[in-house]
């Protein structure tokens, strides 16, 4: 984060993605020319896709949706033919160490678990069903 | 709307034999080497070097479309040993809270967010400690088959990578 003659500039480092924000687009741009110049950087323009979020910018506000991430995740887990419903979890139930059948998967159970937990970012009504699998 | 994924290969000899994943290993190649990523050396005798592997991936725009088949040369850092091979290691990777938290204030105070990202961004990265891989499969070098790559920058998998 940066103060400058004209206002504020932040950026927001992921391993080789960043995220520049800021009130002033003329120090931005500033930025984004300095950075080009001292590294091979590649300028995506407005932010879109951050991390399997996509970003939808307008003069009404941010939307963060990861919509394109639940559908690859549901493809990968064989899952595209599922219907959608409201609720996402059956009433009361109860996972056991010791009763019923084991889940065969383990790995892949675990992934969907992490997967469900990502999605959380967007969906905070996740966070109960992550709970109760978890 | 696309939602049947292709394939990735997983391993060299798969790879080898279909032209798209063939160019984009050729195009990483030319990447490490335009970078002088290593030079080759005949290894000391006190030294060992690590293997290496292929990976490949499919990349996907937003609509679901292919955007680029990539492929990526990784070293196998695990093979590495903490205080011969690497001292420190550390990444610079923002909490998605924090992530979350900026993109927030930028819409309350109706700021534009902007994307940027680095090419091979390991690369840039020289490497202080010694390190030796062997050469990489489908790209030895003809004439000294027996030699190795002294790492002279950083590589995606090596316990330094995530410094840079």
């Amino acid at each position: 984060m940066k103060k400058t003659n004209h206002g504020i500039v932040v950026i927001v480092i992921y391993f080789d993605d960043l995220i520049i924000t800021g009130d002033s687009d003329v120090d931005i741009s500033y930025l984004k020319k300095l950075l080009k110049q001292k590294f091979e950087m590649k300028d995506l323009g407005e932010l879109r896709y951050f991390l399997g979020i996509e970003v939808i910018q307008s003069p009404k506000g941010i939307w963060l949706l990861q919509r394109q991430y639940a559908l690859n995740k549901l493809s990968e887990y064989g899952m595209t033919s599922c219907k959608p419903i409201s609720i996402p979890l059956e009433q009361n139930v109860k996972l056991s160490v010791d009763e019923g059948e084991l889940v065969e998967d383990t790995t892949m159970y675990r992934c969907i678990v992490r997967s469900l937990f990502y999605m959380t970012i967007t969906r905070p009504d996740l966070s109960y069903v992550v709970r109760v699998v978890s | 709307m696309k939602v049947i994924q292709e394939v990735e290969p997983t391993c060299f000899e798969q790879a080898v034999k279909n032209p798209k994943w063939d160019n984009a290993m050729d195009e990483e190649m030319a990447a490490l080497d335009a970078n002088a990523t290593w030079e080759l050396v005949v290894l000391p005798e006190d030294k060992k070097a690590i293997g290496y592997k292929w990976v490949y991936k499919v990349k996907h725009n937003a609509d679901g479309s292919v955007s680029k088949y990539k492929a990526r040369l990784v070293a196998k850092g695990y093979a590495q040993t903490y205080g011969i091979d690497y001292e420190e290691t550390y990444s610079p990777v923002a909490k998605m809270t924090t992530v979350r938290a900026i993109i927030a204030m930028a819409t309350t105070k109706g700021w534009s967010l902007h994307q940027m990202d680095v090419k091979n961004v390991f690369l840039h990265g020289d490497l202080q400690e010694e390190v030796y891989m062997e050469q990489p499969p489908g790209y030895v070098d003809q004439t000294h088959p027996n030699l190795v790559c002294r790492l002279k920058k950083t590589l995606y998998g090596l316990k330094q990578a995530p410094r840079v």
